[in-house]
C-alpha cells in the first residue's frame, strides 16, 4: 500500500519535474525595457515583421522582407541612424497556411506574439491581408505600432479604429480605377472579363474598375484553396469561359501563382486576350518561376501592369542603389550578382525599408513610438524609390496613391508604357483618375546620407 | 521513519473516505503553484504554457473517449474548431461576456456539434466511426466557408479586443514591467485555471459511475448490457465530452491567439493530437499533461534541431521534420512505451516502490 503512494507521489513528482524542466528551457524573468520604449536602447532599436519565408505564399514574396533587411544592414554598415542600428527580426508564418513547404509557424497571431515578447519597437512591412488582419487588435492592445502592411486592402486605412496601423502600397482599388482609365482609353468599346481573388483583393480591384467607369462583362472569383488544390486545371473552365465569349481583354487580381495558371491555360488553349494584371501578380520573374519557363516566348510578354515603382527598363538611380544594397547581403541573396536583375519584390521591400529609415532619421534621437507616429504623420518624405512622395495624414494611413501603367517587355523586365506618364487617384467612388504633372518616373531623389 | 508512514497511511485513508475533496485539494494546491510560477517566467513560456494548457484539455477529453470508452475520433481538431468559431462569433457580439461565460459557451457548442455527429457516429465501431470523424474534419474548412457571413469566411475571425490583463491584476506587479508580459501572464493564468477546473471535472467523472460503466462498455459491452448499461447512450455521452473538451480547448486557443481561423484546425492537428495522446499516455490525466507541454515546445525543439544540425531553412526535410519526429515519437512510443510517457514513469516508479517495500518488510516485522 505504502508502495501505491510512493508510485503516485513519484508520478506527479516526475510528471512536475519533467515539465519544469521543460519550461527551464525558456526560464527566466520578465525584464524591462530602460527608458520605457519597448525594443529601443542607446545602440539598437529592434523592429519585426511576418512574412512567408517558406509555404505556399514564399514564391517571390520570402524576397521582400529580406530586401528590406537589406537595406537596414547597409544603413547599419554607414554607422546607423542616430547612433542607433536597426536589427530587423523576420518571423516565419507561412501566411498563415500549413504544409505545402512550410518550415515556420502558421499562425500569424503565435508569430506575432513572438516578436512582441523580443520586444520590437513597431511591425514594419509584415504581409498579407488576412494575416495583419487577424493581429490588429493584438498589436493594438499592446501599443505597438503596425507599420507598412504589405497589402493594397482598405483594412490598414482605419485611422478611427487603429490610429497606428500604417499601409504601403497603392490600394487595390486605386490601382484599379488607374488601370480602368488606362483600358478605356487603349481598348475603346472592347469586351473585357474580370477573373479575381475572392477575398478583398478582388472585390477591392473590381470596385475600382467600376469607379473607373469600367464595368467587366464577365466577372469571375477564383478561391486560392481551390487552385491549391486543384492546380491549375482549376482555372480551366474560367479561360476557356472568356475564350468562347470572345472577351479581348482579361484583367487579373492573381496572385503570381494564379497568373501563372491563367496563362498557361490560355496557351493551352490558344486563347490570346490583352492581359492587365494587378501589380501584385505581375512580376514577370517570378511569375516565369512559377511557369518554370516551359512556355516559350513567355505568355506574359505584352501584359500591362501597373507600378508606383521606377520600372526595369527605367534609369533610375535607384537601381543601382538596391544593387548596391542587395550586393553586400550575401546572407539575404547568395545568388545575387551585379548583373542580376532586380525583381517586383526586391525593389517592393527595398523601397519601405528606405521610408522607414528616413522616418527615422526624422524622428530623431530620442522618440517614442507615439512620437515616431507623429513624425510619419507630419512630414512628406520624398527620398524613396515611390513615383509619388509618400505622405501620410491624419485621413490617410494607406500609403501610396498612384503610379504608372507599365507593360512586360521581357521574361525579367518591365517597361513604361508610353514615356512614364504618373496617374493619381483614391479609393472613393469618384472618376478621378490624374496626371501628376512633371513627376519622373524614375522616383525621389536619393538621400545624401544614404548614398 | 514509521512517523512517516503513518502520516501517509492517515492520508490515504482520508483520500479514501473524500476522494472528491482530495482531488479538489490537489487541483487547487497544484494551480496555486503554476500561476505563482507564471509571475516568474518569461513572457515567451507565458505564452507557450497557455499554448499547452489548450492542448491538454483537448488531448484528455480524447483520452476519455479513447481511453475510457474505447471509441477513436479524428476529428478532434474539428470540434476544436467549433469552440474556436463559437467563441470568437459570440464575442463580436457581445464584447463584456465575462471569460469564464465565454470560454463555456465554447464547451457548449462543441457538445452541440459533438451531439449531432455523435449520434449517428456512435452507431459505427472501429475504422467506420473513424471514417466518419474523418469526414467532418475534412469538411469542416468548407463548413466554415459556406457559413462565411457568419465565420469570415477565407479571412481569421478575430476578436474584437484582445484578452487583456485587467487593472487589478496590473496593479499587482512593478509598472517597469511590459504590458505585454502582464497580458501573457494572465492569459497563462486563465489557461491554468482553466485546466484545473476541466482535470476534476475528468477525473471525478472518470471514477464514477457513469465512468465506470464506460469502461464495461468498451471491455466487454455484452456484460454492459446484461447489466442494464445503454450502449448508445454511454457511447454518445463519450462522444459528447470528448468534443465538450476539444471545444473548450478551442475557445480557450481563440483568447490566446486574438483570432479563429479555420487552417488552424485541420486534419493534421487531428492526427497530431491522436499522436500526442499516445505519446503522452492513453487514459491518464499527466498524459494529457505531457502532450499538451511536447505541443507547446514542438516549435521551439524543431528550431533548435535544425539550428545545430544545418538542415537548410525552407527545404524537403526541414518541411517534413515536425512530421518525421512526431512519427518517429509514436512509433518509439509503442515498441518501447506502449502506455506512453505517463505509463512508463508510473511503471519505473512502481518497480522503485517494490524495491522500498521488500527493503521494509523487514523493518516492519522486527
Amino acid at each position: 500500500m505504502i508502495g501505491s503512494s510512493v508510485r503516485r507521489v513519484a508520478t506527479y513528482g516526475a510528471a512536475i519535474g519533467l515539465s519544469a524542466g521543460l519550461l527551464a528551457t525558456g526560464l527566466a524573468v520578465g525584464t524591462a525595457s530602460a527608458g520605457g520604449v519597448p525594443g529601443v536602447t542607446a545602440s539598437k532599436i529592434t523592429i519585426g515583421a511576418t512574412v512567408p519565408l517558406t509555404g505556399i505564399a514564399s514564391p517571390g514574396y520570402s524576397e521582400v522582407g529580406k530586401a528590406a533587411r537589406a537595406v537596414f544592414n547597409y544603413v547599419n554598415s554607414k554607422g546607423g541612424i542616430n547612433g542607433r542600428t536597426i536589427s530587423f527580426v523576420l518571423k516565419d508564418d507561412c501566411y498563415g497556411t500549413p504544409n505545402f513547404g512550410c518550415t515556420g509557424t502558421p499562425n500569424t497571431a503565435t508569430q506575432t506574439n513572438a516578436l512582441l515578447a523580443l520586444p520590437v519597437f513597431a511591425t514594419v512591412g509584415s504581409l498579407g491581408t488576412p494575416t495583419q488582419d487577424s493581429v490588429r487588435n493584438l498589436l493594438k492592445s499592446n501599443g505597438v505600432p503596425q507599420l507598412f502592411v504589405n497589402s493594397g486592402s482598405h483594412d490598414w486605412n482605419n485611422p478611427g479604429t487603429y490610429p497606428n496601423l500604417f499601409g504601403w502600397q497603392p490600394s487595390y482599388t486605386v490601382e484599379s480605377k488607374i488601370l480602368a482609365h488606362y483600358i478605356k482609353a487603349t481598348y475603346p468599346n472592347q469586351k473585357v472579363c474580370y477573373l479575381g481573388q475572392n477575398d478583398d483583393f478582388g472585390t477591392d480591384g473590381y470596385q475600382g474598375l467600376v469607379y473607373g467607369g469600367l464595368t467587366p462583362s464577365i466577372k469571375t472569383m477564383y478561391s486560392v484553396t481551390s487552385l491549391v488544390l486543384g492546380g491549375a486545371s482549376y482555372f480551366t473552365p474560367f479561360i476557356h469561359t472568356f475564350q468562347t465569349s470572345s472577351c479581348k481583354v482579361v484583367f487579373l487580381d492573381t496572385i503570381p501563382a494564379a497568373t501563372a495558371a491563367a496563362l498557361g491555360n490560355a496557351h493551352s488553349l490558344g486563347f490570346k486576350p490583352h492581359w492587365v494584371i494587378s501589380s501584385v501578380g505581375s512580376d514577370p520573374i517570378t511569375v516565369n518561376n512559377v511557369l518554370k519557363g516551359k512556355i516559350k516566348p513567355d505568355p506574359e510578354i505584352g501584359a500591362t501592369s501597373f507600378s508606383p515603382l521606377p520600372t526595369a527598363a527605367t534609369k533610375s538611380p535607384w537601381k543601382a542603389w538596391i544593387t548596391k544594397v542587395l550586393l553586400k547581403d550575401k546572407a539575404d541573396f547568395p545568388s545575387f550578382k551585379a548583373s542580376s536583375p532586380i525583381d517586383g519584390n526586391m525593389e517592393y521591400g527595398a523601397s519601405w525599408g528606405v521610408l522607414f529609415a528616413e522616418v527615422l532619421k526624422q524622428a530623431g534621437a530620442s522618440f517614442t513610438q507615439a512620437s515616431f507616429v507623429h513624425t510619419l504623420l507630419t512630414n512628406a518624405f520624398p527620398g524613396t524609390p515611390s513615383l509619388i512622395p509618400l505622405q501620410y495624414s491624419a485621413s490617410n494611413h494607406q500609403g501610396q496613391i498612384g503610379g504608372l501603367v507599365d507593360t512586360i517587355s521581357s521574361a525579367t523586365q518591365t517597361k513604361n508604357v508610353g514615356s512614364g506618364v504618373v496617374y493619381k487617384t483614391d479609393s472613393t467612388p469618384a472618376n478621378n483618375v490624374t496626371v501628376v504633372p512633371g513627376q519622373k518616373p524614375a522616383g525621389g531623389p536619393i538621400p545624401s546620407w544614404l548614398s | 521513519m514509521s512517523a512517516l508512514f503513518r502520516v501517509g497511511d492517515a492520508l490515504r485513508v482520508y483520500r479514501d473516505r473524500h476522494p472528491v475533496l482530495w482531488r479538489l485539494i490537489w487541483t487547487v494546491v497544484l494551480v496555486a503553484i503554476a500561476v505563482y510560477m507564471t509571475t516568474h517566467l518569461s513572457a515567451t513560456t507565458d505564452g507557450l504554457l497557455a499554448t499547452g494548457a489548450c492542448m491538454s484539455i483537448v488531448i484528455l477529453g480524447l483520452s476519455f473517449l479513447t481511453g475510457a470508452s474505447g471509441q477513436v475520433s479524428l476529428g478532434n481538431a474539428a470540434f476544436m474548431g467549433v469552440g474556436a468559431y463559437a467563441t470568437a462569433i459570440w464575442a463580436n457580439h457581445h464584447t463584456t461576456t465575462p471569460v469564464a461565460v465565454v470560454l463555456l459557451i465554447g464547451a457548449l457548442s462543441g457538445a452541440a456539434v459533438g451531439l449531432l455527429i455523435g449520434l449517428p457516429a456512435t452507431r459505427l465501431r472501429g475504422p467506420y466511426l473513424a471514417g466518419m470523424t474523418l469526414l467532418f474534419a475534412i469538411s469542416f474548412e468548407g463548413i466554415v466557408l459556406f457559413f462565411g457571413s457568419w465565420t469570415g469566411g477565407d479571412a481569421p475571425l478575430q476578436l474584437p479586443t484582445i484578452a487583456v490583463a485587467p487593472q487589478w491584476f496590473v496593479d499587482r506587479f512593478s509598472s517597469s514591467i511590459p504590458l505585454f508580459t502582464l497580458n501573457q501572464m494572465w492569459l497563462a493564468d486563465i489557461a491554468i485555471v482553466t485546466v484545473g477546473v476541466s482535470f476534476f471535472f475528468m477525473a471525478n467523472l472518470f471514477r464514477s459511475r457513469t465512468g465506470r460503466a464506460m469502461r464495461l462498455v468498451r471491455d466487454n459491452d455484452v456484460a454492459a448490457e446484461l447489466v442494464g448499461i445503454s450502449l448508445p447512450h454511454a457511447r454518445v455521452l463519450a462522444f459528447v465530452v470528448s468534443a465538450a473538451y476539444a471545444g473548450l480547448g478551442g475557445a480557450l486557443y481563440t483568447l490566446v491567439t486574438g483570432n479563429a481561423s479555420y487552417s488552424t484546425y485541420s486534419l493534421g492537428l487531428s492526427i497530431t493530437i491522436l499522436s500526442l495522446l499516445v505519446i503522452g499516455g492513453i487514459g491518464t490525466l499527466s498524459g494529457a499533461l505531457i502532450g499538451g507541454v511536447i505541443f507547446a515546445y514542438s516549435t521551439t525543439w524543431i528550431d533548435w534541431i535544425v539550428g545545430k544540425t544545418g538542415i537548410t531553412q525552407g527545404g524537403n526535410l526541414a518541411a517534413n521534420l515536425p512530421n518525421i519526429i512526431f512519427g518517429g515519437l509514436l512509433v518509439i512510443t509503442m515498441l518501447v512505451a506502449p502506455y506512453g510517457i505517463a505509463g512508463a514513469i508510473k511503471m519505473g516508479a512502481g518497480k522503485v516502490s517494490r524495491r522500498f517495500r521488500v527493503t521494509r518488510m523487514p523493518m516492519a516485522s522486527g
